[in-house]
């Protein structure tokens, strides 16, 4: 599939605000499922930016604006070609085998342990889960294939949370979303991250663009979350638990990370008074 | 040198004096002005001093109603706690301020700064009657005195120094235009006053505001002619409160400091200097009000040129 | 590992340094002593009143902050009676420290790199994945040659037998050297004649020693090498020592906004305009050093001062990232590390380490909660801390509890009774614990300062030497022969 995609970030300072830092994840990711034709930034006021590669493989960009100022806008504008259109072709290996398998991949690349022993408040403890649900958890069953589980933990988290719109803060509690019922995108793929990694699957947070086809009514047209687990066999493979579907070629990868924290697309650092800052975000995801 | 370590000297210059002027200034309103005129309104005695330092409207927010009275004003010029300027905050702010700059203060002078705060924070904030409230401003105007003695002699010349007495002058400077605008004002209602010899006692409670009383004696014989005492006060520059005399010393401190790319700040200064070359002749052909106040405004600019190319 | 079935039960003396068993003085002592005895009691009265004075006059102080803003402001406690060190005895020290200093320096450039250390199993991948002081953010970035730890303060105690153990690695912003300075000119004043008696190696040379390591950093060259010490502002406690520094080696003292990045180049922000940064000599912790990467609501750092490092534009020491390697959870592993990466035996051990998430290990501490010092791994400073012995059946309890729920935050030793040595103590020569922090800098090559910061507890029978809780200090002599 190619898209073309644009996302633009205005922010605005009721009072003129000075040495302001911004760190960007903005850019598709480039990889075997992702084809980059082209893909630019642009800031107001101009800047020059700088990009390098961080600790989780994310592009990142970054520039500062100096001066005083009242408004910063960042807008990217990319060509992509999506090549994933089958995400259950694999060959899985077999379940007997498969701790085995991950144990294999984390000692070669002791990086996923991360995805595996990371908590916060966003993907806590599993305990802490159990309690705000009153202790109805999935299971895991290592005589099935991962895939297996981890297709009923997708199915099942609709069960217990359903999508309200601007409904929780971008990085609030899991368990206190979870006792109120209801979340963003943001929540479906820390719960599904939470209990994979209770299970010792290694998963992980990915922040990108969506196909708007794919999208229900009410979704506000921004930024999508959803989560990747580590299937043996199968490699990466993503689960978008707000839709209850695998991510395929409508899935456009930006950013990944521990949780929402490490994959933020706009993070900044500036002196002045922060209240009453405004942001405005505008994605428009297009089909070509 | 570090901008916010000039800031800070600039700014702890400026508050020790301007705690100091402050004090002075109700010292000889409360004494003088007592022996001088018993019927004197209280509203005529304190309402000047309101205007002097800028804070009639947050008397007003203090206390609601439009009554001036002493004890108010002693508290409030003291203590206010809508006041900024109190002569307590001043001495607050100058502590502050002295703790940045530590490193470049010696340590008499640390002593000193924390001996004054010890000494009148509390004083300051108690009841005050008028008796006590007088020789509070004179033990507070001594010890002011003391640490510009120890500043002067036991600090190292230098970027940080200059910085010092940039802001010790300028507010000198500034503080002075304000009480001969308003004591002027009071003193000449009417212009056709102007070349008069007036009102003793005014006169002389405005010189003795600038501790230039005998000074002006000696200099001029011919009792209190107005266009004197404005000469005096603004041009001369044998006395060390004139504005001359504080302006001169700014331009030393900034020769020191260096104006290099500061264009802001040398035009700005420049302005100012030109206007104490003027002879009071020409002052009073502009009018005595009209040339301060644009004095007053010259000092603001170089102020905030100052602001600007060196503290930011 | 510590072997639990080696633990014997029965009460040992303390080693101590004064007195040889039979309460005569050692021999390196013994000029001291006699010097000590001609001199007597009120001499002495007057010396240690004098070094008191001296104390204040030089504005040696720290400060203590408890619920008042304000702080109190201590005058540095200084006992005047030095500790001696043989050279014989510090020859084993020095490369001890060399040596570890070294294994560690090459431990985090392997955890930021290929952690290969990680992939042969010597060391378990939640011990880094898990550790608080492991910086995602830093890895692929190398530091010029390799170096993370510039400056390290690592805490040496002697157990009953005398032998010396590392009892702590500290190599975030490791503080006391402005104090082992401070001590030295003092003791040098009030016991002039023993400078020349007792050939003592010095150490006021530490300054231009760091001065030296710093200008060898800098991405511009040492000749035009622009050097700050960064401090987090007035209310620190060891701000003493950061203002001592700077004006020892001559350079800035700057906070986190008088810095600015620009375009990846750190300034500082003065009166003659911006100038450029090469060195950051930064004493504050990672999490506070740059709001854009990470604490966010930090204001004691300056934004961007990682991207500028990441582009080789400002050297920053100590390197960010170092602070892993001092975490107490992987202490147990660094006679491991140093075989790993050097192949060598440690000439230094470590004492005896428990490690609370090994199960057989956290049994036998519970039954032996007593003699056990349990510390929790994420604090400092003597913090966080249950010393066994003087511990209560309640407290026991709690740490235990503590200690089940998050068992990686903790470790336990058995109590070893530090060495004692003499102070003179409101008139009278009393028995006191003691330690040593001796400050290794990694500049050129590896050089540790002949002596460092003797810390005593105060406190009769207290093993807590932390200035902060009571702590006070002697001037370290090492002989030169």
């Amino acid at each position: 599939m190619r898209y073309l995609i644009e996302h633009e970030t205005v922010l605005e300072y009721p009072n003129a605000i000075r040495e302001h830092h911004i760190e960007l994840r903005l850019a598709p990711r480039s990889d075997q499922f992702h084809l980059i034709h082209s893909c630019v930034i642009e800031t107001e006021p101009e800047a020059i930016l700088v990009g390098y590669t961080d600790y989780f493989g994310n592009r990142v960009d970054y520039f500062s604006v100096i001066p005083p100022h009242t408004r910063l806008v960042t807008r990217m504008r990319a060509e992509v070609e999506t090549v994933r259109e089958n995400p259950y072709d694999f060959t899985p290996v077999a379940p007997v085998e498969q701790m085995e398998w991950l144990a294999d991949v984390m000692r070669r690349e002791p990086r996923i342990h991360d995805f595996v022993l990371h908590r916060s408040s966003v993907t806590p403890p599993v305990a802490k889960l159990a309690e705000a649900l009153s202790g109805i958890l999935p299971r895991f069953d290592r005589e099935q294939p991962v895939m297996h589980s981890l297709s009923e933990l997708m199915a099942w988290i609709p069960t217990v949370m359903e999508y309200r719109s601007g409904s929780t803060g971008v990085h609030a509690d899991l368990a206190a979303t979870v006792r109120h019922g209801g979340g963003v995108c943001q929540d479906f793929a820390h719960l599904f991250i939470t209990i994979a990694r209770s299970w010792g699957v290694p998963a992980r947070y990915v922040m990108g663009y969506l196909d708007p086809g794919i999208c229900a009514g009410d979704e506000q047209l921004a930024t999508h979350a959803w989560a990747e687990a580590l299937v043996p066999g199968g490699g990466w493979i993503g689960f978008d638990a707000t839709h209850a579907l695998l991510a395929n070629d409508h899935y456009i990868a930006v950013a990944v990370g521990r949780d929402s924290y490490d994959a933020a697309p706009q993070r900044g650092s500036f002196k002045g008074d922060p209240s009453g800052e405004l942001p405005t975000v505008t994605v428009t995801v297009q089909e070509q | 040198m570090l901008s916010r370590i000039a800031d800070s000297m600039y700014w702890m210059a400026r508050y020790l004096e301007r705690a100091g002027e402050t004090a002075r200034l109700m010292e000889i309103n409360l004494r003088y002005l007592v022996e001088a005129e018993e019927d004197m309104g209280e509203d005529d005695r304190w309402r000047p001093i309101l205007q002097i330092t800028s804070s009639e409207p947050l008397y007003e927010k203090q206390f609601g109603d439009n009554s001036v009275t002493t004890p108010r004003v002693l508290q409030f010029i003291s203590a206010g706690r809508t006041n900024p300027n109190s002569i307590r905050n001043c001495l607050r702010l100058f502590r502050e301020n002295a703790r940045v700059a530590r490193d470049r203060i010696s340590k008499e002078m640390w002593e000193a700064v924390n001996e004054i705060w010890m000494s009148f924070s509390d004083r300051l904030k108690g009841p005050l009657t008028a008796e006590r409230a007088s020789s509070l401003f004179v033990d507070l105007r001594n010890q002011v005195a003391r640490i510009n003695g120890l500043t002067a002699s036991t600090m190292m010349r230098g970027e940080a120094y200059a910085f010092y007495q940039l802001g010790g002058c300028l507010e000198r400077a500034d503080m002075t235009g304000r009480i001969l605008d308003v004591k002027y004002h009071i003193i000449l209602p009417d212009l056709s006053m102007v070349g008069s010899a007036l009102d003793y006692y005014q006169w002389a409670a405005l010189l003795k505001s600038l501790s230039g009383f005998e000074a002006f004696r000696r200099s001029y014989h011919s009792g209190f002619m107005p266009a004197d005492v404005a000469e005096f006060v603004v041009l001369n520059r044998d006395f060390p409160r004139s504005i001359a005399f504080s302006v001169e010393r700014m331009g030393s401190a900034l020769d020191i400091i260096g104006l290099d790319n500061k264009e802001g700040t040398r035009d700005a200064f420049a302005q100012l200097a030109r206007m104490v070359k003027n002879n009071s002749q020409e002052i009073f052909a502009e009018g005595l009000h009209e040339y301060l106040q644009r004095l007053l405004a010259g000092i603001i600019m170089t102020h905030s040129a100052l602001a600007v190319e060196f503290f930011q | 590992m510590y072997n639990a079935a080696t633990q014997g039960g029965k009460p040992r003396t303390p080693y101590h340094e004064f007195y040889a068993d039979d309460f005569t003085p050692r021999e390196h002592y013994r000029l001291l002593w006699d010097h000590i005895k001609a001199t007597g009691n009120n001499a002495l009265e007057a010396k240690a009143h004098e070094s008191q004075l001296a104390l204040q006059a030089e504005g040696v102080t720290f400060t203590v902050y408890g619920e008042s803003e304000e702080g109190i402001e201590r005058i540095w406690p200084f006992d005047l009676i030095p500790r001696i060190i043989t050279a014989a005895e510090w020859v084993k020290i020095e490369s001890g420290l060399k040596q570890r200093v070294r294994a560690l320096n090459l431990f985090l450039g392997d955890l930021y790199g290929e952690q290969r250390i990680i992939k042969d199993g010597v060391i378990p991948p939640e011990l880094i994945y898990q550790g608080r002081d492991f910086r995602r953010e830093i890895v692929g970035i190398v530091p010029p040659r390799g170096i993370y730890t510039h400056i390290s303060g690592i805490d040496i105690i002697r157990d009953e037998k005398g032998e010396f153990l590392i009892l702590e690695d500290n190599l975030r912003t490791p503080s006391g050297v402005s104090y082992m300075i401070e001590n030295r000119v003092i003791e040098r004043r009030i016991l002039p004649e023993f400078f020349n008696k007792y050939r003592v190696r010095r150490v006021e040379h530490y300054p231009s020693l760091l001065l030296e390591a710093l200008r060898a950093l800098s991405p511009r060259g040492k000749d035009n090498a622009e050097i700050v010490v960064l401090t987090p502002g007035i209310y620190n406690s060891a701000y003493f020592e950061h203002t001592f520094l700077a004006k020892e080696m001559g350079v800035e003292l700057a906070e986190g906004r008088d810095m600015v990045t620009v375009n990846d180049i750190v300034y500082l922000k003065t009166t003659t305009g911006l100038q450029r940064v090469d060195v950051i000599y930064r004493r504050i912790d990672d999490d506070f050093l740059d709001p854009l990467v990470f604490r966010s609501d930090s204001s004691l750092g300056i934004a961007g001062v990682i991207n500028a490092w990441r582009a080789g534009n400002v050297a920053i020491v100590n390197a960010p990232g170092s602070g892993i390697a001092d975490d107490k959870a992987v202490y147990p592993y660094v006679p491991d590390i140093i075989r790993y990466y050097l192949g060598q035996q440690p000439i230094l051990n470590n004492v005896p380490t428990y490690q609370m998430t090994n199960v057989k290990d956290r049994e036998y501490v519970f039954d032996n909660m007593e003699r056990m010092v349990v510390k929790a791994v994420s604090e400092s400073g003597g913090y966080g801390m249950l010393m066994g012995p003087s511990s209560t059946p309640a407290l026991r309890r709690e740490f235990m509890d503590l200690v089940q729920e998050n068992p990686r935050n903790y470790i336990a030793q058995p109590v070893v009774y530090l060495s004692r040595h003499v102070c003179y103590m409101d008139g009278e020569l009393e028995a006191r614990h003691l330690d040593l922090r001796p400050f290794v800098i990694y500049g050129e090559d590896i050089e540790v300062v002949p002596g460092g910061l003797t810390r005593v507890a105060l406190r009769k029978g207290s093993l807590v030497v932390n200035s902060s809780q009571g702590g006070g200090s002697k001037d370290t002599w090492v002989l030169a022969e």
